[in-house]
């Protein structure tokens, strides 16, 4: 009896097995557009979204007033289709695309336009919008002048004009108006909400979520956007956002034809068998030129704490790691050249500031990378003190110390700690010893603001290609003012005359006069040298050999940020 | 037989409650929190945390966590803006069937792998078993998916046949050596040279009494082929693009979530507990002399086993 109900569970746990098997198959031969994501997005609207996943779906799924084009970088009109600037740039008046309807067909109105920048302002929101829709510390008023028509008043003239509301997705005050006063909007665009309560105005809208497997977009036939040759867009019927946590297992997709678009650019090391795969016909490439996100390095400028009251400070031997002539010998120990063989295979840029050629209008191309030289990178340590005083071959402090720091990079993170070694080694050239940790990223941030590390070889996060989106690192008081964040007044001339520089351009209405004062504050970065950058990667963009129109840009996300124009064959 | 599964319940939900308070706290002291890492401001930053609930201190949210945990909720994952329960009962979901599925494998595959190596007369099938167990069980979790990634890509394999074989392989090799023990061990008994001496089948002693005699050893370390399950699949997730539990918990972790973090290490541990119960539930229904064993030894005032 015992070994008939035994043989009875077994076979039961067999059918059951293989039925589970049976349901994980998915359905052949769809013609839908397939692009990855690393990891599920933590929102679906642009209001709330902070992570990678999140802004790329939330571009999918909402419109806004003007949209930046990633292959030119400049702003083009979206849903407002006209704009006049006013009293020198405190006020604009925007105009809608008549006719413009969200996904649940009713009209978008000026209306809408107000409710959207409201609830972006909206404490109950806590949307990390906010910083980049403040001017001089105060809010941009909108007010609806009709249905079409609607003027955006500045607290003070603003540079960047319209450039922050490409962010700002429009959403119909009908529907979220009670869901912004009760504080639930975040609960409504979470992924396990009901796809018919999120009504965007995006080229998709949300068909279904199979958990952490797949999100399923369809087109939203509501979308305003019609191609050049009168199509209606978006092209495709359906977009599918496969959820790859790694690129290896992105590759392996685009490879075998199960991914039209992945997540991010080539990485060097798989530039080989890509440009391979495409010269069968099986993908098709696209170089962009370098990089707009520059890894550098920075050492922690703080000063010491002071000592008490009437004790004599001690010795800082230190010193040297603060001071600007330890950065400038860096910048000329790394030979830029073996520095991008090592790193990004022979595919990478020589750079010298964290604006890079990528960003074509803001770039300070007059300024060039140090020279590559032993002897001056030497020549500048000794006048710090930090000297070979035993003949070892590692320089020493005014201490007797030898000179040595730590270096933080990213865990898990390939191509900074290959950089991280680099750095390693050429230092070791002129007598510096580097000691190489890895923390997370979370845990690097933590120690960044903190204050407690020596060195750290980071990045920025992802940000716009306009300097008004870079403001946190600009000024002093910022957070991601990396060398020495969130200072109440400048410590030192260099970084007022920095702040002055940054706060200044932003008031500019006239560009040429503006680009003038940013490339002004490039020049003083270089010639303080608090972030070095030694080189970026070329950017290289597969997409599968069946797409259409694709138009790939630096900006995030590369490829899908047209994806209402991309088409298959 | 009750107060024996009664205590290894109870033990079960301590274990449960022990790894969810661990995770929790092990999370919120780690570095960095669950807030956005964007380009934002003190104030904008200030303000998410108050949304999230990160303004409290630590212990203040563990406790209120705590007082709500008998009422199943959870809380709402910072990284994920869902519910918890829901997002952890999805995955873990998929993990299950999954870990299911490569249990059924592995036992299909290690047990009958197990009796050959332990009653074969040949000493390549003997030694050709052993090797490869071993081989199997010193490969990294990581290596054997990606290997099985790189040999299955372009065959359509779908990802869940790909895991369930990825994590089916060690935990067979495990089953085929503990199983090929515990054969060794009881074919000593006298029950069964005296059956040998009555002239019945090896196959026969084999199969109808050796084999029934070795389960009980190869059931009490069900719990430990459950956590080594769980653990590789992790790894496997990764590569075989199938977001289950082990993602979730590596996401929490990465993001500071840390609310998500603890439910994931609690259903870890329920998963484990549950396999180790029902794995004693088995063995104390197939051989009554555990049972007695127990008894005996709660009677001397030894605890159960």
């Amino acid at each position: 009896m015992k070994r008939l109900a035994s043989l009875l569970l077994v076979a039961l746990l067999v059918i059951v097995g293989l039925w589970w098997l049976a349901s994980d198959r998915q359905a052949p031969g769809t013609a839908e557009l397939i692009a990855t994501l690393r990891s599920e997005p933590g929102s679906l609207n642009r209001l709330l979204a902070v992570d990678r996943a999140s802004l790329v779906v939330s571009q999918l799924l909402h419109e806004p007033l003007v949209r930046v084009h990633h292959v030119t970088q400049s702003l083009e009109p979206a849903l407002a289709e006209a704009w006049t600037t006013l009293d020198e740039g405190r006020r604009v008046r925007l105009t809608l695309r008549s006719g413009a309807r969200f996904s649940d067909g009713s009209a978008i109105t000026a209306d809408d336009v107000v409710f959207s920048l409201a609830a972006a302002y909206d404490p109950r929101v806590a949307s990390p919008l906010v910083d980049s829709l403040t001017v001089d510390g105060a809010p941009l008023v909108a007010r609806a002048l009709d249905a079409r028509t609607l003027e955006l008043t500045y607290p003070a003239p603003y540079g960047p004009g319209l450039r922050p509301l490409h962010a700002l997705p429009i959403l119909p005050r009908s529907r979220y108006a009670s869901l912004v006063t009760d504080g639930t909007l975040a609960a409504a665009w979470a992924l396990n909400a009901p796809a018919d309560g999120m009504v965007g105005a995006g080229p998709f809208v949300l068909a279904r979520h199979d958990p952490g497997v797949a999100i399923h977009l369809a087109r939203n036939p509501h979308y305003w956007r019609v191609a050049d040759e009168g199509t209606q867009l978006p092209r495709v019927g359906r977009l599918r956002l496969d959820i790859v946590p790694s690129q290896d297992a992105e590759m392996l997709r685009l490879r075998e034809g199960q991914a039209d678009v992945i997540t991010s650019e080539l990485r060097a090391d798989d530039l080989p068998e890509a440009r391979a795969l495409a010269a069968q016909g099986r993908l098709q490439l696209f170089e962009l030129g370098p990089a707009l996100e520059a890894d550098m390095l920075w050492f922690n400028l703080r000063p010491p704490s002071p000592p008490r009251t009437g004790t004599r400070p001690p010795v800082d031997g230190r010193a040297w790691l603060r001071s600007r002539e330890l950065r400038e010998a860096i910048s000329h120990a790394v030979d830029r050249a073996s520095f991008i063989n090592a790193v990004y295979r022979g595919a990478g840029v020589q750079v010298s500031g964290m604006i890079t050629p990528g960003n074509h209008r803001w770039h300070a191309s007059a300024i060039a990378p140090r020279p590559y030289s032993l002897a001056m990178a030497g020549e500048l340590l000794d006048r710090v003190g930090v000297r070979d005083r035993n003949g070892d071959g590692v320089r020493e402090d005014i201490t007797n110390r030898p000179a040595q720091f730590t270096l933080l990079v990213q865990q898990g993170h390939t191509v900074r700690r290959r950089a991280a070694l680099v750095l390693q080694d050429a230092l070791a050239k002129v007598g510096l010893r580097v000691e190489i940790a890895s923390l997370d990223a979370r845990g690097l941030q933590e120690r960044m603001a903190a204050g407690t590390y020596e060195a750290i070889y980071h990045a920025l996060p992802g940000s716009d290609t306009d300097p008004s989106g870079l403001m946190e690192f600009w000024l002093s008081s910022g957070r991601f003012h990396l060398w020495h964040p969130g200072q109440s007044t400048p410590a030192t001339p260099w970084e007022a005359e920095l702040d002055r520089l940054m706060t200044r351009q932003l008031s500019m209405t006239d560009e040429a006069e503006r680009q003038r004062t940013v490339g002004q504050a490039q020049t003083l970065l270089d010639r303080e040298l608090p972030v070095i950058v030694f080189a970026v990667p070329r950017v290289t963009i597969a997409t599968s050999a069946r797409l259409t129109h694709v138009a790939p840009g630096l900006l995030a996300p590369q490829v899908l940020w047209n994806a209402a124009e991309i088409g298959t064959r | 037989m009750r107060r024996f599964l009664a205590g290894r319940l109870a033990f079960a939900l301590a274990l449960v409650l022990v790894a969810y308070v661990g995770v929790y706290l092990l999370t919120g002291l780690a570095p960095g929190d669950a807030a956005g890492d964007h380009m934002g401001s003190e104030a904008t930053l200030a303000l998410q945390r108050a949304r999230l609930g990160l303004d409290r201190p630590l212990l203040e949210r563990l406790a209120s966590r705590l007082w709500q945990l008998p009422t199943l909720d959870l809380g709402t994952s910072a990284r994920f803006g869902q519910p918890v329960l829901a997002l952890v009962a999805q995955r873990a979901a998929s993990t299950v069937q999954a870990g299911a599925a490569a249990l059924l494998l592995a036992l299909a595959l290690g047990i009958p792998a197990g009796v050959l190596a332990a009653r074969s007369s040949s000493s390549v099938v003997r030694h050709g078993i052993a090797t490869l167990s071993v081989l199997l069980l010193s490969l990294p979790a990581l290596v054997m998916a990606l290997l099985l990634l790189v040999l299955t890509s372009g065959t359509g394999l779908p990802s869940l046949v790909l895991m369930v074989i990825a994590l089916a392989l060690p935990a067979a090799a495990l089953l085929e050596r503990l199983q090929a023990r515990a054969l060794h061990g009881v074919l000593r008994d006298p029950c069964l040279t005296a059956a040998r001496a009555r002239g019945v089948p090896a196959a026969q002693v084999t199969w109808h009494h050796a084999w029934p005699l070795s389960v009980p050893a190869v059931l009490g370390l069900a719990g430990v082929i459950a956590g080594q399950l769980l653990s590789g699949a992790l790894a496997i997730e990764l590569v075989a693009v199938r977001s289950g539990l082990g993602l979730l918990t590596f996401d929490a972790l990465q993001a500071r979530d840390v609310e998500l973090a603890a439910a994931c290490a609690a259903a870890v541990a329920l998963i484990v507990s549950v396999v180790s119960l029902s794995a004693d539930a088995l063995q104390l229904w197939l051989d009554p002399r555990v049972s007695i064993a127990n008894d005996d030894a709660a009677a001397d005032g030894y605890p159960a086993r």
